[in-house]
């Protein structure tokens, strides 16, 4: 039996919970942030931007796995 | 026996041209490349003081880029940071749109494979089981790793480049083996200096990241695109070509904004930034005297 | 971090023997040269050739715009001077309108005084001479009537008396009492 689309499945979807959690999260606080003092808004942004690509780094990775799973 | 077969999906891109090494990408990029200067050949031949048209979307783009640049760097850097990030929105923009055009993705060679090897193939549309048995003649640039690898590589190499050059080389060095941070402080130097060595290895999974996000959700789009076509035909695309052409803009944008940042990040001097930080205090205790 | 330095050497382990992970990502070096190439040479021409004209483009436009707008502005201050002055000219001319008004209308009632001074004066001068004229009429008509009386009286008492009466007291004595009862008469 061929298990590796399972572990393709797997791999890609309980490591976008994470990063999914972390952007979700992110993205509250930093509207939050906007919301108090709407004149940050601009670096707010860059910066929530930035974190934003730092927890997604980690969903590739994820992804990276699981097509190596996939394809070799 | 279906109508439709599920279409073979493939990460590697596969060579069309017998005998040379131009790939199906390849090929797409060059077809993107040449939109692409069409587009700003037609858009800068008339340079009207009332811009219609292409000229005024053209226009339209380059200030938008022009003004985001200057709102994350300034405008003595966003002068030197334009030309790649205005490089990267762009000509990922357009590979990536070729990505919803009909016939991308769907038209192409017949290429049996072993179980369908005695097969008739007969008329220009496959049906039934023979319907995956092809290899495109395009897919879209950004669904070929090689490209958005390059790219990535690009956009890291420029990065360091500029921070070499702005910053000067030992600046920029000590940002990655910092050796001073041992000599001034010993035992806790350690942590700054190992904080530097993780730096080396950000830098490489910057690579992995920034090419992997672009090629993982184009290509996502594109087998989105056949998956629904063989699920629902017509009907689906209707929904999700709009969808992908927002995917598109907004992967263009990510990879350009991401490109600006890491360049800002990395052309700032931490000891310029300790500087600022000194300067604002004497002005505060300046101010406390002065309201005594 | 530790995922992607597993990938990296993981990468590099299988690329030594048979079909790699990098061969299955369709990642090798023709393909990935031909597509840096590739993209260098939209960068360059985008970099030296596009973006500069569409930013020159731009500029121009920019300084042109910035331009008018100074016009319009200095226009608009022009006309405000010009405005201003044209103000302050007809209030000058509606002062200077007044006065003269003002002065032509007293110059007018001055005259008009002096006319009716005049007139006045010359007309009760006229009267006072008629009157003057009048007594010295009815004054010289008294006379003559009170001389004739005087005469007419002589001759008649002259015809009474049958007598002479032109002694000159006779005659006085008549005048005297001819002016008496003139006198009697006035009061």
């Amino acid at each position: 039996m061929n298990l590796s689309p399972l572990a393709a499945a797997l791999a890609i979807g309980i490591g976008a919970i994470g990063p999914g959690l972390a952007i979700g999260i992110l993205a509250a606080k930093a509207m939050e942030a906007i919301g108090r003092n709407p004149e940050a808004a601009p670096v707010i942004q860059t910066n929530m931007i930035l974190a934003i690509v730092f927890a997604e780094a980690i969903a590739i990775y994820a992804l990276v796995v699981a097509l190596l799973i996939k394809f070799i | 026996m279906n109508l439709w077969k599920l279409p073979a999906i493939t990460i590697a891109p596969e060579v069309i041209i017998p005998g040379t090494w131009i790939t199906n990408t390849l090929l797409c990029t060059w077809i993107s490349i040449i939109c692409l200067l069409v587009v700003f050949f037609i858009g800068t031949r008339r340079r009207d003081l009332v811009p219609a048209g292409l000229q005024n979307a053209l226009e339209w783009l380059v200030e938008f880029l022009q003004n985001l640049v200057e709102s994350v760097a300034g405008k003595e850097r966003g002068k030197r940071f334009l030309p790649l990030v205005a490089t990267f929105f762009i000509f990922i923009l357009f590979c990536n749109l070729l990505d919803v055009i009909p016939g991308v993705d769907t038209i192409g060679i017949v290429h049996l494979d072993e179980a369908h090897a005695n097969a008739v193939v007969n008329g220009p549309l496959l049906w039934g089981d023979l319907s995956n048995q092809i290899i495109p003649w395009l897919r879209p640039g950004t669904t070929d790793l090689n490209l958005t690898l390059s790219m990535a590589l690009v956009s890291v190499v420029v990065t360091q480049i500029l921070g070499f050059s702005m910053l000067g080389f030992k600046d920029q060095a000590s940002k990655y083996l910092n050796f001073k941070a041992i000599k001034d402080k010993g035992g806790m130097g350690l942590v700054d200096f190992l904080v530097g060595v993780l730096e080396i290895i950000s830098e490489l999974g910057r690579l992995i990241s920034f090419s992997f996000r672009l090629f993982g959700n184009i290509f996502a789009g594109s087998v989105l695109l056949a998956v629904f076509a063989y699920l629902l035909p017509v009907v689906a695309n209707v929904i999700f070509v709009p969808f992908e052409l927002f995917v598109a803009v907004i992967q263009a944008f990510v990879f350009a904004f991401l490109t600006l940042l890491f360049m800002q990040v990395g052309t700032t001097s931490h000891s310029h930034h300790d500087e600022g930080e000194h300067e604002v205090h004497h002005e505060y205790e300046g101010s406390a005297v002065a309201s005594h | 971090m530790n995922i992607t330095l597993t990938l990296a050497s993981a990468a590099l382990a299988h690329a030594e023997g048979g079909k790699s992970g990098l061969d299955a990502l369709g990642i090798n070096a023709a393909a990935f040269l031909s597509q840096l190439v590739t993209f260098l040479v939209v960068f360059v021409l985008l970099w030296k050739y596009f973006l500069p004209v569409i930013q020159r483009t731009l500029e121009k436009r920019q300084a042109l715009i910035r331009e008018g707008i100074e016009n319009a502005e200095k226009a608009k201050r022009d006309l405000a001077e010009a405005t201003s002055n044209a103000e302050r000219i007809i209030l000058d001319a509606k002062r200077q309108a007044q006065d003269t008004i003002e002065r032509a209308t007293k110059n007018a009632s001055q005259v008009a005084q002096q006319i009716e001074v005049e007139a006045r004066e010359r007309a009760e001068k006229i009267g006072q001479q008629q009157i003057a004229r009048i007594q010295q009429e009815a004054n010289r008509a008294r006379m003559e009537l009170s001389r004739d009386v005087v005469n007419l009286s002589i001759d008649a008492a002259s015809k009474v008396i049958s007598r002479s009466v032109d002694s000159n007291d006779n005659r006085r004595l008549v005048e005297e009492f001819v002016t008496a009862s003139d006198q009697a008469r006035n009061n």
